[in-house]
């Protein structure tokens, strides 16, 4: 009790002494309008900076990876774990965008063999889970049974593996509860030898447990959440350290002051709500940047406008949850799945797509990142994602 | 002893212009306060479907509360009768109140009773009076239903407490649904349960965060044997229930067209 007062007294303490919140006059920003936006900031801001917050997943030891400490000792242990001989399957999960590979990727220097595989297609047969098996071990031919891909795996050198894209391993589709049924029995038999580490996004995960009890094969389950705002805080600076420019509003400014920046971050992190290429986004947005004086001043933190997604119809938001749960459809995956005839299915989609709220990559649509959070959030609120 | 006239003259003063436009008044108010509610938790359920339910609980017993209280504030605060004129008033349109309107008085105590403590709430799906349908409405007096052939259906409520009512989700969005299939006796039913569990799973509109069960029974059917495969599931939200039940059947039937398990039940059957 003593503990929890001293808390209380701490946090009030704190808010006393905090800066004072700035005022949100940011403009809305329409989801249709994002990809002009982006490269309006491809125009105005310099290469240096636009490279500093690319959204491509950092490399191991990248002086910009932070914030996932905690996550990144939990696999570690579970590797130390795996040399011991006490090899378990491990899971990181998280939501799309918070960092899943970037954190796989901080794994992929090690004294044994690392193979990092991102899951290319869903397995809904035993064939597609051998197939997978030949990708992850460059086998010259695919095993031919269960018992077969087990002893062959065995017989390997000892190697820690790096499976990403997890969300692939789930599919609304005849075949894949038994596919699953093949590589979890692989995964079981062979999680002495090698150490299987597994990166999903949350939803997917959720999905995989539900359906097929995946949380009893994988003992070590390490999470991980978007950024807190010391964090995206923290990862702001990690990204523009080094790169010669300094924050106006901190020029002159005297050790133990208040950080005058402090209130726009905590706007940042309200308005991303922690979604780190969103808060990137967005400061993006406001960021002016002086080349001369190689300084960094920040405008009005701008917000996006998710009113569009009131317009959508119900099937539309089964649509959309679906396709964040699967991480992106192909679009003959999105007409088996709703039984839609292909133009149906494919109007559907593109109506998704002019408000902004999906992207095609060739014929596979995804959420569109910088607006998946508030569609999930919408999503779940219409009791259409769960 | 005060005259028959007197007392009426007394009884009439009791009810001047003024007292009656202040109980006119209050009656607006309180009729504008509910429609205001209404119209609000309307709003607040359609921007928050996933706590619909909850939301549209609030407004019946509310409603009853507010008139009380309105009747209770005209009759004491405004009127305010002697006691002994009270009495006798109570006392006479009781009785006649009680024999001239008894099926509805009882409606209405029926109504009080499943406000306070509820077999159903506005959004279940239930089967009363023989009707199948979703609650919509749940007034004092009566409860409407909205049945799959888009009637609406008005229920007394005496006919719930006397009658057993099935609540298909007692309060909660998700649903479950029992879909049965036939099969001919000699058909691999292994599979077709196996078949029948992962065509359940992929539909969207199953809620996986409850199981699916797949149960497997007989059943003689003019004469023959059939297997029934009964698949239990539930539905994400109970408005989309019989797009469901559809959605299995179609799932179902397609998988074992494809295995080979169907056309049937009425194929004859080979006694070789």
């Amino acid at each position: 009790m003593f503990k929890a007062l001293r808390a209380r007294g701490q946090a009030l303490y704190d808010k006393w002494h905090s800066p004072k919140p700035i005022e949100d006059t940011g403009a809305l920003l329409s989801p249709t309008r994002l990809g002009q936006l982006r490269l309006q900031q491809l125009e105005t801001l310099p290469e240096s900076v636009l490279q500093a917050f690319a959204p491509d997943p950092l490399a191991w030891q990248d002086p910009r990876f932070v914030g996932r400490e905690l996550a990144l000792a939990a696999l570690e242990k579970v590797v130390a774990q795996w040399r011991e001989g006490n090899g378990r399957l491990a899971v990181l999960v998280g939501p799309p965008g918070c960092g899943l590979t970037s954190t796989l990727n901080q794994l992929r220097e090690q004294a044994e063999r690392v193979s990092y595989l991102s899951l290319p297609h869903r397995p809904c047969s035993h064939a597609d889970v051998m197939r997978l098996l030949q990708s992850v071990f460059s086998l010259d031919t695919a095993p031919t049974s269960t018992s077969a891909a087990i002893e062959l795996i065995n017989n390997l050198p000892p190697s820690i593996i790096l499976l990403d894209d997890g969300h692939m391993l789930l599919a609304r589709k005849m075949g894949n509860g038994a596919a699953l049924q093949t590589l979890g029995a692989v995964l079981l038999a062979t999680q002495e030898r090698h150490c299987w580490v597994l990166a999903c996004a949350k939803q997917a995960w959720r999905r995989l447990c539900f359906m097929y009890g995946c949380h009893r094969l994988f003992v070590h389950v390490v999470e991980i959440e978007y950024f807190t705002e010391p964090e995206l805080t923290q990862s702001v600076e990690a990204r523009l350290y080094g790169l010669g420019y300094q924050w106006q509003v901190r020029v002159g400014l005297k050790e133990g002051e208040r950080d005058p920046l402090a209130p726009y971050f905590s706007l940042l992190h309200d308005h991303a709500e922690g979604h780190p290429q969103l808060g990137y986004f967005l400061l993006l947005q406001a960021l002016i940047v002086e080349e001369q004086g190689q300084l960094l001043a920040l405008e009005d933190i701008p917000r996006l406008d998710v009113a569009g997604l009131k317009s959508c119809a119900d099937d539309e938001l089964f649509s959309l949850a679906e396709i964040y749960a699967h991480g992106g459809l192909h679009k003959v995956e999105h007409e088996t799945l709703f039984r839609l005839a292909p133009d149906q299915s494919l109007v559907r989609l593109e109506q998704l797509r002019q408000l902004g709220l999906l992207v095609r990559d060739q014929s596979n649509y995804r959420l569109a990142p910088l607006m998946a959070q508030a569609t999930v959030q919408h999503l779940v609120n219409a009791n259409r994602l769960y | 002893m005060e005259m028959p006239s007197e007392a009426l003259e007394k009884f009439l003063t009791l009810f001047s212009p003024g007292k009656l436009m202040a109980i006119a008044l209050l009656v607006a108010a309180a009729w504008l306060l509910l429609t205001l509610m209404l119209y609000l938790l309307q709003q607040l359920a359609l921007q928050f479907p996933r706590h619909r339910l909850l939301i549209n609980r609030i407004y019946p017993l509310t409603r009853v509360i507010i008139w009380s209280a309105v009747v209770l504030y005209a009759v004491v605060g405004i009127i305010q009768p002697h006691a002994s004129v009270l009495f006798a008033i109570m006392g006479s349109a009781g009785l006649a109140l009680g024999l001239a309107t008894q099926e509805p008085i009882k409606n209405m105590v029926s109504g009080l009773i499943i406000m306070i403590n509820p077999p159903y709430r506005v959004g279940d799906m239930v089967n009363l009076a023989g009707h199948y349908g979703e609650v919509i409405k749940l007034e004092w007096s009566v409860t409407w239903l909205r049945t799959f052939d888009d009637n609406t259906v008005m229920v007394p409520n005496a006919e719930a407490l006397k009658t057993a009512v099935s609540n298909s989700n007692s309060g909660a969005l998700d649903e479950q649904i029992a879909v049965t299939l036939q099969l001919p006796a000699h058909s691999d039913h292994q599979r077709a349960m196996q078949l029948a569990r992962e065509a359940t799973l992929c539909s969207p509109y199953c809620f996986l965060k409850k199981p699916v069960a797949v149960l497997l029974g007989t059943e003689n059917v003019m004469g023959q044997v059939m297997l029934t495969i009964t698949i239990k599931a539930y539905v994400l939200d109970v408005r989309l229930e019989r797009r469901f039940a559809t959605d299995i059947h179609v799932r179902v039937i397609d998988a074992y067209k494809t295995a080979g398990l169907w056309p049937l039940p009425f194929e004859p059957v080979n006694a070789a």
